[in-house]
């Protein structure tokens, strides 16, 4: 699967970019799999997650505005406590 | 999620701004039906401070300002935190004043006020507010939360229907807070607050019962809004048990009228400001409170308001 190659997220979010609106059905797979990256004690890692995500929000803003509420429900959902591990 | 407490500061922070930023291009169905999740999930208590720093971000500017559409959103905010609690409410089946307490320290009501800390302070951040009293011109973007505010309470007054009195309890609320926020230093421009919920106070008819054998005494400071006053008395006289509504908003009426009154008549210029702010003040003291504890309220800024007056 194509997520399992991208360990890089200034690559997510250049392939965002090229692929647009086609990317839409695994971005909640590239979400999550985003956030796993987060380890508070790399920071570089997170400068380049977070980053990666704003790029990501903004080269599909327009796609993504339409399931908003999805998306925010889906990222509380993710990562409860509970859920997290 | 993100925002969630168990999260460092920071992470909170980043999330909240890159989610703000597609919050900003929402469409309003679109951002009312996301923020009713929003301020769901607000509910719980270790939510408030990456949810509120979600919304202050969607409504932030550059330099200490706000964006253009901020009185939309903050209209948007309200409308979403009244959904929830209303629903809230009926699930748990709260009546009366138990309601008043639970709905002003849930963590929803809580996650909004934080929401209007983060903006006055984004605000005060960006020049020196010192002697905002008297240099008014140094805080253009103070003038923007004032005009806000006032919008949100405007709002609540539709003609021909009947005022959402939860929707009011809220803005004044806010404007309280505003007028309370580092003792009134942040303050553009006195007046027009006074007037909004001087007009708030005829307009909403909260008080309706005892209203028609007084002369209004702060009508003098707004003849342009005579019209709201006549349609606040032929409203419905209220019924004989008050709805949980109208407590939380005679309980914010009395709020900000003490708050308005305990921050500005110290330092109004004129005797005749000071005597219409007491006016408004004893006015509203005057009335047959169901809350008694309110009027303690009133009292404690009555303290600090008649020394300087007597004394004069």
């Amino acid at each position: 699967m194509l997520t399992d190659h991208l360990t890089h997220p200034s690559l997510v979010s250049a392939l965002a970019r090229d692929l647009r609106q086609e990317i839409q059905p695994c971005f909640s797979q590239l979400f999550g799999m985003l956030v796993n990256l987060i380890d508070p004690a790399d920071v570089e890692g997170l400068e380049s997650v977070f980053s990666c995500l704003s790029f990501l929000f903004k080269y599909l803003a327009r796609i993504l505005v339409g399931s908003l509420a999805e998306l925010f429900q889906y990222n509380m959902t993710l990562f409860y406590p509970s859920t997290l591990n | 999620m993100l925002l969630h407490e168990e999260h460092k500061p920071y992470i909170r922070q980043f999330a909240s701004e890159s989610f703000a930023f597609l919050m900003r291009k929402a469409k309003p169905e679109q951002l009312a039906a996301t923020l009713r999740l929003v301020f769901a999930d607000a509910q719980e208590q270790t939510t408030t401070d990456g949810i509120s720093a979600l919304l202050f971000e969607t409504v932030k500017g550059v330099q200490g300002g706000f964006h253009s559409r901020m009185d939309l959103f903050v209209g948007e905010y309200i409308a979403a935190l009244l959904h929830v609690l209303k629903q809230s409410s009926t699930e748990t089946l709260i009546t009366g004043t138990d309601l008043v307490s639970v709905a002003w320290s849930s963590s929803a009501a809580d996650t909004l006020e934080q929401v209007y800390i983060r903006i006055f302070h984004w605000s005060k951040g960006s020049h020196s507010t010192l002697n905002a009293l008297t240099v008014p011109r140094a805080a253009p973007n103070n003038q923007v939360i004032e005009e806000m505010l006032v919008k949100q309470l405007d709002a609540c007054f539709v003609e021909n229907v009947a005022v959402d009195s939860g929707r009011l309890a809220l803005a004044l609320r806010h404007t309280a807070l505003w007028v309370l926020a580092h003792r009134g230093t942040l303050i553009f421009d006195s007046g027009r607050l006074t007037d909004a919920v001087a007009s708030a106070y005829k307009r909403s008819a909260l008080f309706a019962a005892a209203e028609s054998d007084e002369q209004p005494i702060e009508q003098k400071q707004t003849p342009g809004k005579k019209k709201g006053g006549k349609a606040a008395t032929h409203a419905p006289a209220p019924a004989p048990v008050a709805s949980p509504e109208t407590l939380l908003a005679q309980r914010a009426l009395i709020d900000a009228v003490g708050a308005v009154v305990a921050t500005f008549a110290p330092s109004s210029a004129t005797a005749e400001k000071r005597r219409s702010l007491l006016g408004l003040a004893l006015q509203t003291a005057s009335k047959p409170e169901p809350l008694a504890i309110a009027t303690l309220s009133l009292s404690d800024s009555f303290a600090t308001v008649e020394a300087p007056i007597l004394h004069k």
